[in-house]
């Protein structure tokens, strides 16, 4: 056996449809595919969501350090239980 | 460039270069799909670093080792679910179909051979020996389409050769 024997292979011609099969390929890609402007929407209105929620929790931690300040400045007790 | 022209000037290269990698027609169709499909996704974004057939080339060897990883995890997995099913035993027998039909039938033996010691090659020597014994790519090109040294395909072709003819020497003896 010799590694020149890989010399003889020769060309062969493309089957014929290939192109039209190709195409069909590319556009069925295509129509699974999610519009680009609804995954920029999708992206914008996550993110947004994300801020607005980040915010919602700050401004809670926020405002409730103010109730107790308010609680503390009026000697109001803070314990649940009766007999202390 | 159309999509068509670029299809009608490359299509007989990427196909037979496919054929080298799977030695079999379906498959070398399915991976000249692929390479088509990838040339008209990634198309607006080809940098003119190499020219379109050096580019078009790459996607080619890529995408057929690919296909030859895939198909070798498949045939992984389906031998390991043949060990439950007691109705699948011939999956574990089954040989790789060999229809390259660019070689003749008084060669076809011999070649079938070479090949099965080609494909057990690690895939860079593999891919310099197709690309320079096959396609008939001068050292230089294949350094080009491969992104590495003239120096490197040297070394790479000298190893391929020995791991061969180490393969071949076994196989006869």
């Amino acid at each position: 056996m010799n590694i020149d024997q890989l010399e003889k292979i020769q060309a062969v011609e493309v089957p014929p449809f290939l192109l039209t099969r190709i195409k069909q390929k590319i556009e069925s890609n295509r129509a699974s595919l999610m519009p680009q402007s609804l995954v920029k929407a999708f992206t914008l209105s996550f993110l947004f969501l994300l801020i607005l929620n980040f915010g919602a929790v700050l401004y809670s931690l926020k405002s409730d350090t103010g109730k107790e300040n308010l609680v503390e400045s009026m000697n109001l007790s803070t314990f649940n239980s009766l007999y202390k | 460039m159309t999509f068509e022209a670029l299809y009608a000037d490359h299509s007989r290269m990427v196909f037979n270069l496919a054929l080298q990698y799977v030695q079999n027609r379906e498959d070398a169709e399915e991976i000249t799909q692929d390479v088509f499909v990838a040339v008209h996704q990634s198309f607006s974004t080809f940098k003119q670093e190499s020219s379109i057939s050096t580019w078009i080339y790459r996607i080619t060897i890529n995408k057929s080792l690919d296909y030859i990883k895939a198909k070798k995890s498949k045939k992984r997995f389906a031998f390991f679910t043949s060990l439950f099913h007691e109705n699948s035993s011939d999956l574990i027998h089954e040989i790789a179909s060999f229809d390259h039909p660019g070689i003749l039938l008084e060669d076809k033996e011999a070649l079938k051979i070479l090949f099965t010691q080609i494909n057990e090659l690690p895939n860079n020597q593999k891919t310099a020996l197709i690309l320079h014994k096959i396609e008939h790519k001068s050292q230089v090109e294949v350094a080009e389409i491969m992104g590495l040294s003239t120096k490197a395909i040297e070394s790479l072709m000298h190893r391929a050769k020995m791991n061969l003819a180490k393969k071949i020497k076994s196989n006869e003896g």
